[in-house]
Protein backbone atom coordinates (compact mmCIF):
# COMPACT_ATOMS: atom_id res chain seq x y z
CA UNK A 1 0.00 0.00 0.00
CA UNK A 2 1.37 3.33 -1.00
CA UNK A 3 0.54 6.28 1.06
CA UNK A 4 0.28 9.72 -0.35
CA UNK A 5 1.42 12.94 1.13
CA UNK A 6 -0.83 15.89 0.94
CA UNK A 7 -0.05 19.49 1.30
CA UNK A 8 -3.32 20.91 2.35
CA UNK A 9 -4.31 24.06 4.09
CA UNK A 10 -4.04 27.73 3.51
CA UNK A 11 -0.99 28.10 5.76
CA UNK A 12 0.91 25.56 3.76
CA UNK A 13 -0.09 27.04 0.47
CA UNK A 14 0.78 30.55 1.57
CA UNK A 15 4.19 29.47 2.72
CA UNK A 16 4.72 27.66 -0.55
CA UNK A 17 4.08 30.78 -2.51
CA UNK A 18 6.94 32.31 -0.53
CA UNK A 19 9.27 29.80 -2.12
CA UNK A 20 9.08 31.50 -5.46
CA UNK A 21 12.29 33.17 -6.54
CA UNK A 22 11.78 36.90 -6.88
CA UNK A 23 11.15 37.56 -10.51
CA UNK A 24 13.81 40.19 -10.92
CA UNK A 25 16.53 37.87 -9.61
CA UNK A 26 15.79 35.30 -12.25
CA UNK A 27 15.27 37.86 -14.95
CA UNK A 28 18.55 39.69 -14.59
CA UNK A 29 21.93 38.77 -15.96
CA UNK A 30 25.01 38.64 -13.75
CA UNK A 31 28.28 39.96 -15.07
CA UNK A 32 31.72 39.74 -13.54
CA UNK A 33 34.83 41.31 -15.02
CA UNK A 34 38.31 39.81 -14.83
CA UNK A 35 41.40 41.80 -15.68
CA UNK A 36 43.96 39.51 -17.26
CA UNK A 37 46.29 41.87 -19.09
CA UNK A 38 49.63 42.09 -17.26
CA UNK A 39 51.18 45.44 -16.41
CA UNK A 40 48.24 47.62 -17.30
CA UNK A 41 46.03 49.36 -14.77
CA UNK A 42 42.81 50.36 -16.50
CA UNK A 43 39.45 52.03 -16.24
CA UNK A 44 36.39 50.20 -17.51
CA UNK A 45 33.59 52.10 -19.20
CA UNK A 46 30.14 50.65 -19.65
CA UNK A 47 27.86 52.44 -22.10
CA UNK A 48 30.21 55.43 -22.00
CA UNK A 49 30.30 55.78 -18.20
CA UNK A 50 33.32 54.95 -16.12
CA UNK A 51 32.31 51.94 -14.04
CA UNK A 52 35.59 50.56 -12.71
CA UNK A 53 38.41 52.86 -11.69
CA UNK A 54 42.09 51.87 -11.46
CA UNK A 55 41.28 48.23 -12.13
CA UNK A 56 44.44 46.20 -11.62
CA UNK A 57 45.69 43.07 -13.40
CA UNK A 58 44.62 39.88 -11.64
CA UNK A 59 41.53 41.54 -10.15
CA UNK A 60 37.98 40.36 -10.40
CA UNK A 61 35.02 42.73 -10.19
CA UNK A 62 31.37 41.99 -9.67
CA UNK A 63 29.04 40.39 -10.10
CA UNK A 64 26.87 43.17 -11.43
CA UNK A 65 23.20 42.38 -11.76
CA UNK A 66 22.08 43.82 -15.05
CA UNK A 67 18.88 43.81 -17.01
CA UNK A 68 18.90 41.82 -20.20
CA UNK A 69 20.37 43.78 -23.09
CA UNK A 70 23.51 44.76 -24.92
CA UNK A 71 26.20 46.70 -23.07
CA UNK A 72 29.11 48.44 -24.71
CA UNK A 73 32.34 48.04 -22.79
CA UNK A 74 35.53 49.97 -23.39
CA UNK A 75 38.77 49.57 -21.45
CA UNK A 76 41.15 52.49 -21.25
CA UNK A 77 44.40 53.37 -19.58
CA UNK A 78 43.73 54.41 -15.98
CA UNK A 79 44.55 58.06 -16.67
CA UNK A 80 42.22 58.44 -19.65
CA UNK A 81 39.73 61.31 -19.59
CA UNK A 82 37.01 59.27 -21.27
CA UNK A 83 36.54 56.17 -23.40
CA UNK A 84 37.31 57.83 -26.74
CA UNK A 85 40.68 56.07 -27.07
CA UNK A 86 40.23 52.61 -25.58
CA UNK A 87 43.07 50.14 -25.17
CA UNK A 88 40.59 47.29 -25.58
CA UNK A 89 37.26 47.52 -27.29
CA UNK A 90 34.76 48.94 -27.45
CA UNK A 91 33.02 45.58 -27.51
CA UNK A 92 29.35 44.82 -27.27
CA UNK A 93 28.31 42.35 -24.59
CA UNK A 94 24.92 40.80 -25.23
CA UNK A 95 23.55 39.61 -21.91
CA UNK A 96 20.53 37.36 -21.58
CA UNK A 97 18.33 37.24 -18.50
CA UNK A 98 19.08 34.56 -15.96
CA UNK A 99 22.57 33.89 -17.29
CA UNK A 100 25.88 34.36 -15.55
CA UNK A 101 28.81 35.87 -17.46
CA UNK A 102 32.40 36.83 -17.01
CA UNK A 103 33.96 39.37 -19.34
CA UNK A 104 37.72 38.91 -19.43
CA UNK A 105 40.22 41.49 -20.63
CA UNK A 106 43.20 39.43 -21.67
CA UNK A 107 45.89 38.74 -24.23
CA UNK A 108 45.41 36.82 -27.40
CA UNK A 109 47.78 33.98 -28.18
CA UNK A 110 49.97 36.45 -30.08
CA UNK A 111 50.03 38.94 -27.20
CA UNK A 112 47.50 41.51 -28.46
CA UNK A 113 45.03 42.72 -25.85
CA UNK A 114 41.42 41.69 -26.36
CA UNK A 115 38.28 40.92 -24.40
CA UNK A 116 36.16 37.80 -24.34
CA UNK A 117 32.73 37.22 -22.87
CA UNK A 118 32.33 33.80 -21.27
CA UNK A 119 29.04 32.27 -20.15
CA UNK A 120 29.45 30.51 -16.81
CA UNK A 121 27.83 27.10 -16.44
CA UNK A 122 25.80 27.50 -13.28
CA UNK A 123 23.58 24.48 -13.86
CA UNK A 124 23.08 22.22 -10.84
CA UNK A 125 25.85 19.92 -9.72
CA UNK A 126 25.25 16.48 -8.26
CA UNK A 127 25.35 16.17 -4.48
CA UNK A 128 28.94 15.97 -3.30
CA UNK A 129 30.36 17.48 -6.46
CA UNK A 130 31.69 20.81 -7.58
CA UNK A 131 32.43 22.10 -11.06
CA UNK A 132 35.80 23.21 -12.38
CA UNK A 133 35.99 25.33 -15.50
CA UNK A 134 39.40 26.17 -16.96
CA UNK A 135 39.89 29.03 -19.39
CA UNK A 136 42.93 29.79 -21.49
CA UNK A 137 43.26 33.56 -21.76
CA UNK A 138 47.05 33.78 -21.88
CA UNK A 139 49.52 34.70 -24.62
CA UNK A 140 50.62 31.10 -25.00
CA UNK A 141 50.03 28.18 -27.33
CA UNK A 142 47.69 25.31 -26.50
CA UNK A 143 48.04 23.91 -23.00
CA UNK A 144 47.11 20.88 -20.95
CA UNK A 145 45.55 21.26 -17.52
CA UNK A 146 47.02 18.89 -14.97
CA UNK A 147 45.38 17.72 -11.77
CA UNK A 148 47.74 15.96 -9.41
CA UNK A 149 50.24 15.73 -12.27
CA UNK A 150 47.86 14.05 -14.72
CA UNK A 151 46.29 15.83 -17.68
CA UNK A 152 42.54 16.30 -17.21
CA UNK A 153 42.09 18.77 -20.07
CA UNK A 154 44.25 18.50 -23.17
CA UNK A 155 45.01 20.87 -26.00
CA UNK A 156 43.13 23.88 -24.64
CA UNK A 157 43.64 26.95 -26.84
CA UNK A 158 43.20 30.66 -26.22
CA UNK A 159 40.36 31.72 -25.69
CA UNK A 160 38.72 28.34 -25.13
CA UNK A 161 37.39 26.73 -21.97
CA UNK A 162 36.70 23.27 -20.60
CA UNK A 163 34.54 22.14 -17.69
CA UNK A 164 34.38 19.08 -15.52
CA UNK A 165 32.36 18.08 -12.49
CA UNK A 166 34.46 16.58 -9.72
CA UNK A 167 33.99 15.22 -6.23
CA UNK A 168 34.51 18.12 -3.88
CA UNK A 169 38.19 18.24 -2.96
CA UNK A 170 41.29 20.35 -3.23
CA UNK A 171 43.20 19.53 -6.36
CA UNK A 172 46.77 20.33 -7.22
CA UNK A 173 46.33 22.14 -10.51
CA UNK A 174 49.02 23.00 -13.01
CA UNK A 175 49.20 24.21 -16.59
CA UNK A 176 51.68 22.72 -19.04
CA UNK A 177 52.33 23.18 -22.73
CA UNK A 178 50.11 20.76 -24.64
CA UNK A 179 51.54 17.27 -24.64
CA UNK A 180 53.94 17.94 -21.78
CA UNK A 181 53.75 17.63 -18.00
CA UNK A 182 56.29 20.29 -17.07
CA UNK A 183 54.21 23.07 -15.46
CA UNK A 184 54.36 26.58 -16.87
CA UNK A 185 51.91 27.65 -14.19
CA UNK A 186 51.67 26.09 -10.76
CA UNK A 187 51.19 23.60 -9.35
CA UNK A 188 48.76 25.44 -7.11
CA UNK A 189 46.04 24.15 -4.80
CA UNK A 190 42.58 24.84 -6.17
CA UNK A 191 39.65 24.05 -3.91
CA UNK A 192 36.70 22.54 -5.76
CA UNK A 193 33.93 22.97 -3.23
CA UNK A 194 30.63 21.18 -3.23
CA UNK A 195 27.95 22.99 -5.18
CA UNK A 196 30.42 25.67 -6.27
CA UNK A 197 31.65 26.54 -9.74
CA UNK A 198 35.36 27.31 -9.60
CA UNK A 199 36.71 28.95 -12.72
CA UNK A 200 40.48 28.89 -13.18
CA UNK A 201 42.03 31.26 -15.68
CA UNK A 202 45.49 30.87 -17.15
CA UNK A 203 46.50 34.44 -17.96
CA UNK A 204 49.60 36.50 -18.72
CA UNK A 205 52.26 35.86 -21.30
CA UNK A 206 54.55 32.91 -21.83
CA UNK A 207 57.18 35.05 -23.57
CA UNK A 208 57.15 37.62 -20.80
CA UNK A 209 57.32 34.86 -18.21
CA UNK A 210 54.37 36.22 -16.27
CA UNK A 211 51.86 33.42 -16.68
CA UNK A 212 49.57 33.17 -13.68
CA UNK A 213 46.45 31.52 -12.38
CA UNK A 214 43.34 33.46 -11.41
CA UNK A 215 40.21 31.96 -9.92
CA UNK A 216 36.59 32.93 -9.64
CA UNK A 217 33.93 31.09 -7.67
CA UNK A 218 30.16 31.04 -8.04
CA UNK A 219 28.18 29.21 -5.37
CA UNK A 220 24.66 27.90 -5.19
CA UNK A 221 24.86 25.09 -7.75
CA UNK A 222 24.31 22.37 -5.14
CA UNK A 223 21.52 19.84 -5.13
CA UNK A 224 20.40 17.50 -2.37
CA UNK A 225 21.50 13.87 -2.24
CA UNK A 226 19.40 11.23 -3.97
CA UNK A 227 17.79 10.11 -0.74
CA UNK A 228 18.46 8.72 2.70
CA UNK A 229 18.60 4.95 3.06
CA UNK A 230 18.67 4.60 6.78
CA UNK A 231 17.68 1.08 7.66
CA UNK A 232 18.21 -2.46 6.48
CA UNK A 233 16.68 -5.03 8.78
CA UNK A 234 12.98 -4.21 8.89
CA UNK A 235 12.85 -4.26 12.66
CA UNK A 236 11.32 -0.85 13.15
CA UNK A 237 7.59 -0.94 13.84
CA UNK A 238 5.80 -0.06 10.64
CA UNK A 239 4.26 2.92 12.35
CA UNK A 240 0.98 3.10 14.19
CA UNK A 241 -1.45 5.55 12.70
CA UNK A 242 -1.05 8.97 14.20
CA UNK A 243 -3.63 9.64 16.88
CA UNK A 244 -5.99 12.04 15.16
CA UNK A 245 -6.09 10.02 12.00
CA UNK A 246 -6.55 6.77 13.88
CA UNK A 247 -9.51 8.15 15.80
CA UNK A 248 -11.17 9.34 12.62
CA UNK A 249 -10.52 6.09 10.81
CA UNK A 250 -12.00 4.14 13.68
CA UNK A 251 -14.97 6.44 13.52
CA UNK A 252 -15.31 5.87 9.80
CA UNK A 253 -15.01 2.13 10.15
CA UNK A 254 -17.62 2.21 12.85
CA UNK A 255 -19.98 4.14 10.63
CA UNK A 256 -19.47 1.63 7.87
CA UNK A 257 -20.15 -1.26 10.18
CA UNK A 258 -23.34 0.30 11.40
CA UNK A 259 -24.42 0.94 7.86
CA UNK A 260 -23.52 -2.53 6.73
CA UNK A 261 -25.36 -4.23 9.52
CA UNK A 262 -28.51 -2.68 8.11
CA UNK A 263 -27.91 -4.30 4.75
CA UNK A 264 -28.96 -7.79 3.62
CA UNK A 265 -26.64 -10.61 4.51
CA UNK A 266 -25.98 -11.40 0.84
CA UNK A 267 -24.34 -8.01 0.34
CA UNK A 268 -22.17 -8.35 3.39
CA UNK A 269 -20.78 -11.62 2.20
CA UNK A 270 -19.13 -9.93 -0.75
CA UNK A 271 -16.74 -7.97 1.43
CA UNK B 1 -3.85 -2.83 8.46
CA UNK B 2 -6.24 -2.51 5.58
CA UNK B 3 -8.62 0.32 6.14
CA UNK B 4 -9.77 1.54 2.84
CA UNK B 5 -11.40 -1.21 0.73
CA UNK B 6 -14.43 -1.46 2.95
CA UNK B 7 -15.64 1.87 1.72
CA UNK B 8 -15.31 0.89 -1.90
CA UNK B 9 -16.12 -2.76 -2.48
CA UNK B 10 -19.35 -4.57 -3.13
CA UNK B 11 -21.74 -2.00 -1.78
CA UNK B 12 -25.11 -1.55 -3.50
CA UNK B 13 -25.41 1.78 -5.22
CA UNK B 14 -28.57 2.53 -3.38
CA UNK B 15 -26.74 2.64 -0.09
CA UNK B 16 -24.37 5.33 -1.27
CA UNK B 17 -26.41 8.41 -0.47
CA UNK B 18 -26.23 9.02 3.27
CA UNK B 19 -23.09 7.04 3.65
CA UNK B 20 -21.31 9.04 0.95
CA UNK B 21 -22.11 12.30 2.66
CA UNK B 22 -20.81 10.92 5.91
CA UNK B 23 -17.63 9.74 4.20
CA UNK B 24 -17.11 13.05 2.45
CA UNK B 25 -17.64 14.89 5.68
CA UNK B 26 -15.13 12.73 7.43
CA UNK B 27 -12.69 13.10 4.61
CA UNK B 28 -12.82 16.83 4.81
CA UNK B 29 -11.96 16.66 8.47
CA UNK B 30 -9.30 14.06 7.87
CA UNK B 31 -7.85 16.02 5.02
CA UNK B 32 -7.32 19.09 7.12
CA UNK B 33 -6.17 17.09 10.11
CA UNK B 34 -3.58 15.32 8.03
CA UNK B 35 -2.02 18.44 6.74
CA UNK B 36 -0.29 18.40 10.09
CA UNK B 37 0.15 14.64 10.09
CA UNK B 38 1.23 14.42 6.49
CA UNK B 39 0.26 10.82 5.81
CA UNK B 40 -2.96 9.42 4.48
CA UNK B 41 -4.07 6.01 3.34
CA UNK B 42 -4.54 6.05 -0.43
CA UNK B 43 -8.30 6.01 -0.68
CA UNK B 44 -8.63 8.95 1.64
CA UNK B 45 -5.83 10.80 -0.03
CA UNK B 46 -7.33 10.33 -3.45
CA UNK B 47 -10.65 11.62 -2.32
CA UNK B 48 -9.31 14.54 -0.38
CA UNK B 49 -6.72 15.55 -2.91
CA UNK B 50 -8.64 17.59 -5.45
CA UNK B 51 -11.22 18.90 -3.01
CA UNK B 52 -9.72 21.93 -1.24
CA UNK B 53 -9.33 24.57 -3.85
CA UNK B 54 -7.09 26.81 -1.78
CA UNK B 55 -4.17 24.47 -2.32
CA UNK B 56 -4.01 24.79 -6.03
CA UNK B 57 -4.88 28.44 -6.09
CA UNK B 58 -2.19 29.56 -3.73
CA UNK B 59 0.50 27.05 -4.44
CA UNK B 60 0.72 27.88 -8.09
CA UNK B 61 0.48 25.48 -10.99
CA UNK B 62 -0.67 22.07 -9.90
CA UNK B 63 1.66 19.26 -10.76
CA UNK B 64 1.02 15.57 -10.64
CA UNK B 65 3.28 15.36 -7.60
CA UNK B 66 1.87 16.54 -4.32
CA UNK B 67 3.47 19.69 -3.11
CA UNK B 68 6.00 19.27 -0.39
CA UNK B 69 4.48 19.81 3.02
CA UNK B 70 7.91 20.24 4.58
CA UNK B 71 9.04 23.36 2.93
CA UNK B 72 5.60 24.74 3.32
CA UNK B 73 5.21 24.18 7.01
CA UNK B 74 8.59 24.12 8.61
CA UNK B 75 11.46 25.18 6.48
CA UNK B 76 10.23 28.48 5.16
CA UNK B 77 7.94 29.97 7.73
CA UNK B 78 6.61 33.39 7.00
CA UNK B 79 6.99 35.01 10.43
CA UNK B 80 10.75 35.28 10.66
CA UNK B 81 11.68 35.58 7.03
CA UNK B 82 8.78 37.19 5.27
CA UNK B 83 8.52 36.17 1.66
CA UNK B 84 9.73 38.92 -0.56
CA UNK B 85 7.09 40.06 -2.96
CA UNK B 86 8.27 39.89 -6.52
CA UNK B 87 8.69 43.53 -7.40
CA UNK B 88 7.95 44.86 -10.84
CA UNK B 89 10.96 47.12 -10.73
CA UNK B 90 14.41 46.14 -9.52
CA UNK B 91 14.79 46.70 -5.81
CA UNK B 92 16.94 49.71 -4.94
CA UNK B 93 19.94 47.65 -3.88
CA UNK B 94 20.20 46.07 -7.31
CA UNK B 95 22.25 48.21 -9.67
CA UNK B 96 20.33 49.70 -12.54
CA UNK B 97 21.65 49.16 -16.04
CA UNK B 98 22.51 52.83 -16.08
CA UNK B 99 26.22 52.67 -15.24
CA UNK B 100 26.08 55.98 -13.40
CA UNK B 101 24.36 54.12 -10.59
CA UNK B 102 26.99 51.38 -10.32
CA UNK B 103 28.97 52.93 -7.51
CA UNK B 104 30.32 50.12 -5.35
CA UNK B 105 31.42 47.13 -7.31
CA UNK B 106 33.21 44.51 -5.32
CA UNK B 107 36.74 44.03 -6.62
CA UNK B 108 38.88 41.19 -5.30
CA UNK B 109 42.28 39.73 -6.02
CA UNK B 110 41.62 36.68 -8.16
CA UNK B 111 44.76 34.79 -7.14
CA UNK B 112 43.88 31.25 -6.10
CA UNK B 113 43.06 30.66 -2.47
CA UNK B 114 43.50 27.17 -1.20
CA UNK B 115 41.91 27.49 2.20
CA UNK B 116 38.46 26.01 2.42
CA UNK B 117 35.67 27.23 4.59
CA UNK B 118 36.28 25.62 7.94
CA UNK B 119 33.28 24.19 9.66
CA UNK B 120 34.27 24.57 13.28
CA UNK B 121 30.73 24.09 14.49
CA UNK B 122 30.29 20.65 12.96
CA UNK B 123 28.09 18.48 15.17
CA UNK B 124 29.62 15.69 17.24
CA UNK B 125 26.66 14.68 19.42
CA UNK B 126 22.88 14.87 19.38
CA UNK B 127 20.49 14.32 22.23
CA UNK B 128 16.71 14.14 22.49
CA UNK B 129 16.16 13.56 26.18
CA UNK B 130 12.41 13.08 25.78
CA UNK B 131 12.97 9.82 23.92
CA UNK B 132 16.25 8.87 25.57
CA UNK B 133 18.23 9.38 22.39
CA UNK B 134 21.92 10.27 22.71
CA UNK B 135 24.28 9.53 19.84
CA UNK B 136 27.66 10.55 18.56
CA UNK B 137 27.72 12.32 15.21
CA UNK B 138 30.40 12.35 12.54
CA UNK B 139 30.62 14.19 9.22
CA UNK B 140 29.39 12.29 6.17
CA UNK B 141 28.98 13.09 2.52
CA UNK B 142 27.44 11.32 -0.43
CA UNK B 143 27.43 7.55 -0.94
CA UNK B 144 28.30 5.97 -4.28
CA UNK B 145 24.64 5.63 -5.21
CA UNK B 146 24.10 9.35 -4.70
CA UNK B 147 22.24 9.05 -1.42
CA UNK B 148 23.40 10.57 1.83
CA UNK B 149 26.29 8.61 3.30
CA UNK B 150 25.60 7.18 6.76
CA UNK B 151 27.76 5.53 9.41
CA UNK B 152 27.52 1.73 9.18
CA UNK B 153 26.43 1.47 12.78
CA UNK B 154 23.15 2.41 14.42
CA UNK B 155 25.16 3.81 17.34
CA UNK B 156 26.36 6.80 15.40
CA UNK B 157 24.69 9.39 13.21
CA UNK B 158 26.01 11.22 10.20
CA UNK B 159 26.00 14.97 9.71
CA UNK B 160 25.76 16.01 6.05
CA UNK B 161 28.98 17.96 5.78
CA UNK B 162 28.00 19.85 2.64
CA UNK B 163 25.07 21.42 4.44
CA UNK B 164 24.90 23.91 7.26
CA UNK B 165 26.37 23.68 10.74
CA UNK B 166 24.28 24.64 13.77
CA UNK B 167 26.10 27.97 14.03
CA UNK B 168 25.21 29.09 10.53
CA UNK B 169 22.42 31.57 10.09
CA UNK B 170 20.82 29.88 7.14
CA UNK B 171 20.24 26.42 5.80
CA UNK B 172 19.50 23.07 7.35
CA UNK B 173 21.80 21.03 9.53
CA UNK B 174 21.00 17.46 8.50
CA UNK B 175 21.68 14.54 10.86
CA UNK B 176 20.68 11.00 9.91
CA UNK B 177 21.27 7.45 11.11
CA UNK B 178 20.19 3.91 10.38
CA UNK B 179 17.10 2.87 12.30
CA UNK B 180 18.49 -0.66 12.32
CA UNK B 181 21.18 -2.87 10.85
CA UNK B 182 21.14 -6.62 10.37
CA UNK B 183 24.04 -7.11 12.75
CA UNK B 184 22.97 -4.70 15.47
CA UNK B 185 19.20 -4.69 15.35
CA UNK B 186 17.30 -1.57 16.24
CA UNK B 187 19.26 1.50 17.23
CA UNK B 188 18.48 4.69 19.12
CA UNK B 189 16.96 6.32 16.04
CA UNK B 190 14.07 3.85 16.25
CA UNK B 191 12.86 6.03 19.11
CA UNK B 192 12.63 9.02 16.81
CA UNK B 193 9.07 7.97 16.03
CA UNK B 194 8.14 8.75 19.62
CA UNK B 195 9.49 12.29 19.53
CA UNK B 196 6.85 14.97 19.68
CA UNK B 197 6.37 18.56 18.76
CA UNK B 198 8.04 20.73 21.37
CA UNK B 199 10.68 18.19 22.36
CA UNK B 200 14.08 19.69 22.94
CA UNK B 201 16.99 18.57 20.80
CA UNK B 202 20.55 19.43 21.78
CA UNK B 203 23.33 19.33 19.23
CA UNK B 204 26.87 19.63 20.55
CA UNK B 205 29.49 20.88 18.12
CA UNK B 206 33.18 20.16 17.91
CA UNK B 207 34.10 23.16 19.99
CA UNK B 208 31.80 21.99 22.79
CA UNK B 209 29.04 24.51 22.21
CA UNK B 210 25.51 23.26 22.62
CA UNK B 211 22.82 24.27 20.17
CA UNK B 212 19.25 23.84 21.37
CA UNK B 213 16.35 23.13 19.04
CA UNK B 214 12.63 22.71 19.52
CA UNK B 215 10.93 20.01 17.50
CA UNK B 216 8.45 21.46 15.02
CA UNK B 217 7.20 18.37 13.27
CA UNK B 218 7.71 14.69 12.71
CA UNK B 219 6.44 12.96 9.62
CA UNK B 220 6.80 9.81 7.62
CA UNK B 221 7.38 10.41 3.96
CA UNK B 222 7.67 7.91 1.16
CA UNK B 223 11.38 7.65 0.51
CA UNK B 224 10.88 8.06 -3.21
CA UNK B 225 9.17 11.37 -2.62
CA UNK B 226 11.51 12.83 -0.07
CA UNK B 227 11.84 16.54 -0.90
CA UNK B 228 15.61 16.47 -0.66
CA UNK B 229 16.24 19.92 -2.01
CA UNK B 230 14.03 21.38 0.70
CA UNK B 231 15.43 19.18 3.45
CA UNK B 232 19.02 19.82 2.40
CA UNK B 233 18.41 23.52 1.95
CA UNK B 234 21.26 26.00 2.29
CA UNK B 235 19.58 29.35 1.98
CA UNK B 236 16.45 29.24 4.08
CA UNK B 237 16.11 29.81 7.83
CA UNK B 238 18.33 27.73 10.13
CA UNK B 239 16.77 24.34 10.85
CA UNK B 240 17.76 20.98 12.20
CA UNK B 241 16.55 18.05 10.10
CA UNK B 242 16.82 14.57 11.63
CA UNK B 243 16.24 11.59 9.37
CA UNK B 244 15.97 7.85 9.59
CA UNK B 245 13.90 5.11 7.99
CA UNK B 246 10.52 3.73 8.95
CA UNK B 247 7.18 2.58 7.73
CA UNK B 248 6.41 -0.67 6.02
CA UNK B 249 9.37 -2.89 5.22
CA UNK B 250 9.95 -4.88 2.08
CA UNK B 251 12.81 -7.36 1.97
CA UNK B 252 13.86 -6.19 -1.48
CA UNK B 253 13.32 -2.45 -1.40
CA UNK B 254 13.75 -1.88 2.33
CA UNK B 255 11.74 0.61 4.32
CA UNK B 256 9.13 2.51 2.42
CA UNK B 257 9.40 5.75 4.35
CA UNK B 258 11.78 8.20 5.84
CA UNK B 259 11.03 9.50 9.30
CA UNK B 260 11.58 13.24 9.06
CA UNK B 261 11.98 15.42 12.10
CA UNK B 262 12.30 19.16 11.70
CA UNK B 263 13.34 21.44 14.52
CA UNK B 264 14.00 25.14 14.83
CA UNK B 265 16.55 26.90 17.01
CA UNK B 266 15.23 27.32 20.54
CA UNK B 267 16.18 30.82 21.48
Amino acid sequence: MRRRILAIGAAAALALSGLAVPAHAADQAQLSVLHGVPGLTVDVYVNGERTLNNFKPGSLAGPLKLDEGTYTVAITAADAEDDSDPAIGPIDLKLASGKNYTAVAHLEENGDPTATLFTNDTSKTDAGQGRLTVRHVAAAPAVDILAGGDPVVEGLKNPDEASLDLDASTIEAAVAAAGTTEPVIGPADVAVEEGVLTIAYAWGSLDDENLKLATQTISGLHSGPGGVHAGEAGLAPSGALPGVLAALVIGLAGALLVRRSAQPAATRSTS
Amino acid sequence: MNLSPTSRSGRPLGAAGPLASLVVGLMTVIGLGCAAVGVLPPSLADAAGPAPSQTSELAGPQTSEPASPLSALDLRPTPRTPAQPAPEKPVPSVPEPDPASLPDIRVVDAAPRSERSSKAAQPVRMRIAAVDLDVGVRPTGVAKDGSMELPDTVRRAGWYRFGATPSERSGTTVIAAHVDTRSEGLGPFARLTSARRGDRIIVTDRSGDEHAYRLLSRRQIDRTRLPVDDLFDRDGPPRLVVLTCGGAYDARSGYRDNVVVIAEPDR
